[in-house]
């Protein structure tokens, strides 16, 4: 009888663990498919291609070895514009760092609570709020300088100080010129990307305990040296993951320069790998996967090479507290 | 003499402070007046009004937000692509999001650690160069040019929502489940009247900003859904068309009508916004 009892609790008891068990699975079934397919999938045979060439013959792809990699080295040997397209995906690696800098010092700002932070927090949010396309349309109007035309505000602001500005296009490969497009892609990531930044900025900051503000007040602390040696050392987590990302985002930095100045078409003074890679969606043939494939390997390398420096430096100068 | 040096302290806050400030409201202004301006000028009959008097009401005429809705810019069609998308898409992604998180955060079994990694790797692992086969994919699965194909792309968990939900579940004291199930609730009627509504706060939040992300993607779109333009990939279109002589009030009308919904969905959750763009305060 008792024996029975006992028989019958663990077969419900396996029933449940059984039951439970297909629950599970049902919740992870479509989230694991998902990441099968579009992240293990997709990323070996990204990868994998960088190790295949296209035979047009035959129509299938063939194993070459590091051929793909010794082909690009000597093209970047070669043809030093071949680089361009790297060089000029890690800007973004600077422009980041602008991008922190100034959400640093506005997040300051804020924990002091400046005149004025809460209409200052909305307003700089704002551009979070907005598509990326009218952000960067408005910004090509406002510097827009074609006499008889469209002549910007921004323009006339420019030519108003004495600037000598002539407009967006104007002899693009000049070096000259080149250099002056660059800072206004920039100058626009910059701009634009204040909101989210700051918001993260200066949330780690509001969490720095009272105290220390307050010690530091005490012993007659100055502005700057209480932003160095205060406030930046105690929120170096959340800058050293901003960084990180940071890192990340470098191979699929196009957006902006793309919107900004597209209609010079992608030459090669301002392309970047992520621009390559989207004019590439779509147009690329067989034959040319493996060159795909080998651009995008060679770039996650670099990127993760600077993610790990990036990481590990930052965390060698993240003073041991706790909070 | 710790007394005089508080009291320079303080003194060369108030002249830094005083420095920002300006900076700070010359900041606002560049963020501000564009906006003004396009709107102003989406009120202007042609192009010559718009270029000699910039700032000014000369000439207030609807013309332009009609023609968006009559003219062949079909832009009621792009408003249901756009819409379309950015209802389904925040909501496939939160779902599966509180799936997963439900999966690692209230149960133990052996493979937990492994699923919690796999939904952490995109997060860690970034492959550069992959849109091309992305797109090879998706027209071998027949779904490219398909608003389906999107949202079959937004079905995955990823790293951050995952972690956010992850923490919930892991939080919410399993009593309630037991009980709920005590009282013959099954594991699904737990999942979705239990402890979903919970999270509810934050399931909105995140909805939001999904919502807003996805009304205001570009890449997306315009990569993978050539045939149904939205919103943003039409203000490109008419953009580039500028060039062969467009009308920039009209254009400005299009950009004034694609940003009154976010400025709206701003206004009204803008506390909800503004906290959940912190990652629902995970430390770091």
């Amino acid at each position: 009888m008792l024996a029975n009892a006992n028989i019958n609790l663990r077969v419900k008891k396996g029933r449940k663990n059984l039951k439970r068990n297909l629950f599970i699975f049902s919740l992870l079934i479509v989230p694991m498919l998902h990441f099968l397919v579009f992240w293990v999938y997709i990323n070996a045979r990204t990868i994998s291609l960088a190790f295949y060439n296209w035979n047009v013959f035959e129509n299938v792809y063939e194993f070459v070895g590091l051929d793909n990699f010794k082909e690009q080295f000597r093209m970047f040997k070669e043809r030093p514009e071949t680089m361009k397209m790297f060089l000029n995906a890690f800007r973004a690696i600077p422009i980041n760092v602008a991008c922190l800098g100034m959400a640093v010092i506005v997040g300051y700002a804020f924990s002091k609570h400046i005149y004025g932070e809460r209409v200052f927090r909305v307003i700089f949010y704002l551009p979070s709020m907005i598509s990326i396309v009218i952000l960067t349309l408005c910004y090509r109007y406002m510097f827009a300088y074609s006499p008889g035309m469209l002549q910007g505000p921004a323009a006339e602001v420019l030519r108003f100080l004495g600037v000598n500005y002539n407009g967006w296009e104007t002899a693009l490969d000049e070096p000259a010129v080149i250099s002056r497009l660059w800072w206004l892609v920039s100058i626009f990531c910059v701009w634009a990307s204040a909101g989210i930044n700051i918001i993260l900025v200066s949330s780690a900051m509001s969490r720095i305990p009272e105290e220390v503000k307050e010690s530091a007040k005490l012993d007659g602390v100055g502005f700057w040296r209480e932003l160095f040696q205060i406030h930046i050392p105690l929120i170096m987590p959340t800058i050293s993951v901003f960084l990180v990302n940071s890192m990340m985002a470098v191979s699929a930095f196009y957006i902006q320069p793309m919107l900004i100045l597209g209609e010079t078409g992608p030459r090669s003074a301002y392309s970047t790998v992520g621009w390559y890679m989207f004019n590439m969606t779509g147009r690329a043939q067989n034959g040319d996967m493996p060159l795909i494939s080998t651009v995008g390997f060679i770039m996650t390398v670099a990127v993760s090479i600077l993610v790990i420096v990036v990481k590990k430096v930052t965390d060698k100068i993240t003073p041991d507290v706790d909070f | 003499m710790q007394n005089r040096k508080r009291k320079r302290a303080k003194k060369e806050n108030r002249v830094i402070m005083s420095i920002l400030f300006v900076v700070f409201c010359i900041y606002a202004a560049t963020l501000l007046l564009p906006l003004i301006w396009m709107f102003i000028n989406s009120f202007k009959s042609n192009n010559n009004e718009f270029f000699y008097e910039q700032w000014k009401f000369t000439s207030f005429t609807l013309k332009n937000y009609k023609l968006l809705f009559v003219g062949e810019n079909n832009i009621m069609g792009m408003f249901t692509n756009t819409l379309i998308l950015s209802l389904s898409i925040p909501t496939v992604s939160a779902f599966f999001s509180l799936c997963a998180g439900h999966a690692v955060g209230s149960f133990d079994y052996k493979l937990k650690g492994v699923v919690y990694f796999i939904f952490l790797m995109p997060m860690f692992v970034s492959v550069a160069g992959t849109t091309p086969y992305l797109y090879k994919l998706l027209n071998d699965l027949h779904i490219f040019d398909t608003h389906i194909g999107l949202i079959i792309m937004a079905c995955g968990v990823s790293g951050f929502g995952f972690l956010m939900y992850y923490s919930v579940f892991r939080n919410i004291s399993r009593t309630y489940t037991e009980a709920a199930m005590m009282d013959g609730a099954g594991y699904w009627r737990t999942f979705l009247q239990i402890l979903v509504p919970q999270a509810k706060n934050l399931i909105a939040a995140q909805w939001v900003m999904g919502f807003i992300g996805t009304w205001n993607d570009f890449a997306g779109p315009y990569l993978f859904l050539p045939s149904y333009p939205t919103l943003g990939v039409g203000v490109k279109e008419i953009s580039d068309n500028i060039a062969k002589g467009g009308s920039y009030p009209e254009l400005f009308a299009n950009i004034t009508l694609m940003l009154i919904p976010m400025l709206v969905l701003f206004f009204a959750f803008q506390k909800k916004i503004m906290t959940v763009s912190l990652g629902g305060g995970i430390k770091g």
